[in-house]
């Protein structure tokens, strides 16, 4: 009784005691550095010099989640990765603190499907919500400093501390359940009784659809070249009836191959051909099984993009497979590359390959039931069964015994992800070291899975643009131009010259505002902190060029199906002018610290090498293709959007290696600064979208004028436009490499299958090669040189 | 008696006193590291908690102490346990034998300014060291996590070999001062200090000293980029706080051995000399604060690669020209 007795005499202690240790804890909370998507790369910039999250002592961002207090949940909570978020926030010592950054983390947010946990609240308690997609840096700080409130304000942590009972510290609301404490309807609460319209079984139709009383023209198509013609020839010569070419295409020529002929046929184009088809570009499955005209088509459709370096064209193979669980030939003895994109369909379709090296799921978990991309499988978090805290703790990720299950003797098996600092997102490498060196390295993705091929199948044409912002959420706007112009295509909309150059204006700014966090990140990943700040520097003038017209930052969502979403607003010369003005000495800064500094040449000079043989046969594109000394630029080899206009180079390097891939970019920057002062001073006057109302959102002033205008001003505005029936792939040069978009439509407002050809799928499978016998350090750098990012390899 | 006791007080007051400056400083340290690293990198840092941020390191110091502790389940407890405190010992023992000023006389009786002059100071500094790398190897080893262990070892092997050059390119210092105590080795120094005559030494003793103190560029034990913390990877609260304050503890007590060693220690005019020592040893901790700012960190087999096959032999050749010199 006597200790009780002495506690009340110090009870008049604990007030101000909690006091004191509030105001050290508010203002020392050390986030952990942990991001899941988009919105960490807001984060990282509260870091940087404008926002400057150190003055509130929060800029000491733990590695290790021993060592933090507050986790910020920066984007968007994979089923495949929310057991280890859970994990982590259990390894944080008591107390932590926890604020849900960005719609995806606050509710599921855009990703109502089947991969997204709908809100991390479901699997971690949370102090601060900041919404936005993603929030500005601004409402990070602001999110903090409500924290520090809450801390300040709330807290009695001096009884908790000393073992007395009662008190209180850290987070402490309930981790919520969907369904019971928590609304399910992906629109918010207040929808209680109207039920939402369309699955993905059944899509958002009208009983006898809407659409089909819209009338619009056939499908664009094209002529093919003499050469196209004359391969289709000897092609019908040589394999007879089992390969057709199909008499009318939108983009290229399209072969229909019978299962049994494809693989010769495959390798006759790789390596006899009169044309050689050095490269996979894309493999990829449509389930046909939804098509309205449903005899016309087979149960599935296989189907085999290939790209020819030279002469610049393409092709398409289409292989129709039929039964429940379809199978295939494997051609990964064919193109190595081949081994991920057979996975993929296997996972995502259940397409069985035959001899295949290892086919399993690659971008679902493991215990993962049925095959997502089937359109029987449902695509909203909403129509499948809560994620729950339950789940979050018993599906952890295999062991890596899983994946390296002969290391050699005394080697030490390290798993580097799906959560570290270096990997650039959420990717598991799994490495085999003897010593430090790496004998086996695998990976494992997927944990960045957005289902954003199946979300593609269900939003209108419109509605899905904001979602390809976020395929590649630091190449912004870059990111549309693939997607629309696939539409376009398909379509046969014409772009007005003033909306080409727009894009091109925009694209470039991206690009460059990519390769800054390239340079800024690659120099961290070789140990130096500071250039990482000077890029985000000249970041934020970039952006803040993107603000000022798209209104904007990351995901500016500005493109539209035939032009760009607003003219240009007043002053954006003189903002891009002085821009260009500037950056080229801020360049040389870079140069001066970066490829200068012999330890940086000493870290990157012929490390992580790659030959062009093996860079080719594997997918490899963009810069990454560029430093193994090939000059292949689509902008220039296929050109769109007006890219011939422009006066610029290709800048390559023969080595392949770190050291070349990076100064292949900074290269590649002076480029782009180039076209863009050219796209200025060139803009040309007219409108910044089609006039072919038929497919874009009329001009309001025509809307008001005249009525054709005004009913397709309805139309577009409710249920969207139509676009014909067929197919179209059209694939730009966004600043990672080559990124796709394989256009299917069944003639409705929303597209049948939306395949997304990501450059990082390739770029990140050849890692291996680059990667073995290298040591863990040089494994960051050429993390770090290769430039990846995650939803554009899982999408 | 009354002497012994009266020495004894006068030994427990300069303890206190060096022990309370090196810990407030190896704190504010981290404040000038932060604040400065801010104006590197174009921001302001800390400047919230109290003017110009000047209570940050003490908000730090009571969070980490109200932090949980946890010891990993399959960690090696007793050893994890001691590690943090390990290095933290080390660091302030090795400040035990510098001078901070000539013998003072006070109430008749001469106070040197030092806490202990021993004859073998500078084995009794390398001895201390030697041990400090147990902390960082046995925390690295004893936390049962494959990152930690990786840390640990890197540690360990870097802290050895650059042990050899540090001792090596001490070696003509002591030849010109004919001692191995600290103080007559500052002493030694009233005229000219030793910087003059052994630039390369200098440099040697410079890069070997960051590379001892696990700071970019020679951070692998800890290289956040690569082994997430490094060897201390698992501890949380202020057991990693001891790593953190042993790691500054460790970069002043650098600064005074740098400048005992090559500056002319607490030598200087007009100051006297415990302000003069200080301004020697912000003066280096500044100057390593500005290279972590600056550079990237080198691989693994390059820093053991510059240890010894270029720190080690240019000791080697600078030895035995300086002995050439001495003979001559």
């Amino acid at each position: 009784m006597g200790s009780e007795k002495r506690l009340a005499a110090l009870e008049p202690l604990f007030h101000p005691a909690d006091a004191v240790i509030n105001w050290a804890r508010s203002r020392s909370l050390w986030p952990m550095f942990f991001g899941l998507s988009c919105c960490f790369v807001e984060e990282a910039t509260v870091i940087t010099a404008r926002y400057d999250i150190a003055r509130f002592g929060a800029e000491v961002f733990r590695p290790s989640p021993r060592q933090a207090d507050l986790l910020i949940v920066s984007g968007t909570v994979f089923k495949k990765i929310a057991p280890v978020v859970l994990r982590l926030y259990e390894q944080m010592p008591e107390p932590k603190w926890v604020i849900s950054m960005g719609s995806c983390s606050n509710t599921g947010g855009m990703y109502d499907v089947y991969s997204v946990v709908q809100g991390v609240n479901q699997i971690l308690p949370v102090d601060v919500y900041i919404p936005g997609c993603p929030p500005r840096p601004e409402a990070v700080l602001q999110g903090l400093t409500m924290l520090q409130k809450k801390i300040d304000g709330q807290e009695a942590p001096t009884r908790r501390i000393f073992h007395l009972g009662g008190g209180s510290q850290g987070t402490e609301t309930p981790v919520l359940v969907d369904g019971q404490t928590k609304s399910r309807d992906p629109r918010g609460p207040g929808m209680a009784g109207t039920a939402i319209r369309g699955t993905s079984a059944t899509p958002a139709g009208f009983p006898d659809s809407r659409s089909d009383l819209m009338w619009t023209p056939e499908p664009h198509r094209i002529t093919l070249g003499e050469r196209e013609k004359s391969l289709a020839e000897s092609l019908s010569e040589r394999f007879g009836s089992a390969v057709k070419a199909r008499p009318a295409t939108s983009d290229m020529l399209t072969l229909d191959v019978d299962k049994d002929q494809v693989k010769p046929l495959l390798r006759y184009l790789k390596s006899e051909s009169p044309v050689r088809f050095e490269r996979l570009e894309d493999l990829t499955v449509i389930d046909e099984s939804a098509r309205r005209e449903r005899p016309a088509y087979p149960d599935f459709s296989l189907v085999y993009h290939l790209l020819s370096f030279d002469p610049a064209t393409r092709v398409r193979l289409k292989v129709p497979l039929y039964g429940d669980i379809p199978f295939t030939e494997s051609v990964t003895d064919i193109w190595p590359s081949a081994n991920w994109y057979e996975r993929e369909a296997y996972d995502m379709f259940g397409v069985r390959f035959e001899g295949h090296p290892n086919l399993s799921r690659i971008l679902m978990p493991s215990d993962w039931e049925g095959h997502p991309l089937r359109k029987s499988h449902p695509g909203r978090a909403t129509d499948m069964a809560p994620y729950t805290r339950k789940d979050a703790a018993a599906k952890q990720p295999l062991d890596a015994g899983f994946y390296i299950q002969h290391p050699g003797e005394e080697e030490l098996v390290l798993n580097v992800g799906p959560h570290h600092v270096s990997t650039h997102g959420l990717l598991r490498y799994i490495a085999s070291l003897d010593g430090e060196i790496i004998t086996q390295l695998k990976m494992e993705i997927g944990y960045h899975h957005r289902g954003a091929e199946k979300i593609g199948e269900r939003q209108t044409w419109h509605q899905f643009i904001p979602y390809t912002d976020r395929v590649d959420y630091l190449a912004g706007a870059a990111n549309n131009l693939p997607y629309v112009m696939s539409v376009e295509q398909l379509a046969g909309i014409r772009v007005p010259e003033r909306a080409q150059c727009i894009r091109v204006l925009l694209s470039e700014l991206f690009r460059l505002s990519n390769h800054l966090v390239f340079v800024g990140t690659f120099a961290h990943d070789l140990g130096a902190m500071t250039p990482t700040f000077y890029c985000f520097r000249e970041r934020e003038m970039i952006l803040d060029i993107v603000e000022l017209i798209t209104g904007g930052r990351l995901h500016p969502s500005w493109f539209r199906i035939g032009g760009v979403a607003a003219d240009l607003p007043a002053g954006w010369k003189e903002k891009v002018d002085e821009f260009v003005r500037i950056f080229p000495k801020k360049i040389d800064e870079y140069e001066a610290l970066i490829t200068k500094n012999p330890i940086i040449r000493a870290r990157a000079v012929g490390v992580g090498r790659i030959s062009l043989a093996d860079a080719k046969e594997w997918g490899v594109s963009g810069p990454n293709l560029r430093a193994c000394g090939l000059e292949w630029d689509l902008r220039k080899k296929f050109p769109y959007s007006g890219y011939e206009n422009y006066d610029f180079d290709i800048p390559t390097a023969t080595g392949g290696d770190c050291f070349d891939r990076y100064m292949v970019r900074v290269a590649e920057m002076r480029q782009s600064i180039d076209i863009i002062r050219q796209a200025t001073a060139n803009m040309p006057e007219g409108r910044c979208i089609t006039d072919d109302y038929r497919y874009v959102v009329p001009k309001r002033a025509d809307m008001l004028k005249d009525i054709e205008s005004l009913i397709h001003h309805f139309v577009n505005v409710t249920r969207g436009p139509k676009i014909p029936r067929g197919e179209a792939y059209v694939s730009c040069e966004i600043p990672r490499g080559e990124q796709g978009y394989y256009t299917v439509s069944d003639g409705l407002g929303y597209a049948y299958r939306m395949r997304i050809r990501s450059p990082g799928f390739p770029n990140v499978q050849v890692l291996p090669m680059m990667a073995e016998g290298w040591s863990i350090s040089d494994l960051i750098a050429i993390i770090g040189s290769v430039d990846y990012i995650l939803p554009d390899i899982d999408r | 008696m009354s002497n012994w006791i009266a020495g004894f007080i006068v030994l427990m007051v300069k303890i206190a006193v060096v022990l309370g400056a090196l810990l407030l400083s190896a704190a504010y340290l981290v404040w000038a590291e932060r604040k400065l690293l801010g104006r590197l990198q174009v921001r302001l840092g800390p400047n919230r908690a109290g003017k110009f941020g000047l209570l940050q390191p003490i908000a730090d110091a009571l969070k980490m102490l109200c932090k949980e502790d946890i010891v990993p389940s399959a960690a090696d407890r007793v050893i994890f346990l001691l590690a943090p405190a390990v290095v933290a010992l080390t660091a302030l023992l090795m400040f035990a034998v510098v001078p901070f000023g000539p013998p003072i006389v006070l109430w008749g009786r001469e106070v040197p300014q030092v806490v202990s002059d021993i004859n073998v100071a500078l084995l009794y500094v390398f001895a201390l060291s030697t041990l400090g790398v147990y902390g960082v190897a046995l925390g690295g080893w004893a936390s049962n996590s494959k990152f930690a262990l990786l840390g640990g070892i890197r540690g360990a092997a870097q802290m050895i070999s650059y042990e050899l050059a540090l001792g090596l390119s001490l070696i003509p210092v002591v030849m010109m001062a004919g001692s191995f105590s600290l103080v007559d080795i500052v002493n030694a120094q009233a005229e000219m200090p030793y910087i003059v005559f052994q630039p390369v030494a200098f440099a040697i003793f410079v890069i070997a000293a960051m590379a001892e103190s696990k700071r970019i560029p020679f951070d692998l034990p800890e290289a956040e980029n690569e082994l997430g913390a490094g060897f201390h990877t698992e501890y949380s609260g202020m057991r990693f706080g001891l790593f953190f304050i042993g790691e500054y503890v460790h970069m002043q007590v650098l600064g005074a051995l740098t400048a005992v060693f090559f500056l002319g220690g607490w030598r200087g005019p007009l100051l006297p000399g415990p302000i003069w020592l200080f301004i020697k040893i912000i003066l280096v901790a500044l100057i390593m604060i500005w290279i972590r700012g600056t550079l990237p960190r080198l691989r693994y087999d390059q820093l053991m690669a510059l240890g010894w096959k270029v720190l080690i032999p240019a000791s080697l050749v600078n030895i035995l020209l300086t002995g050439a010199f001495l003979l001559v």
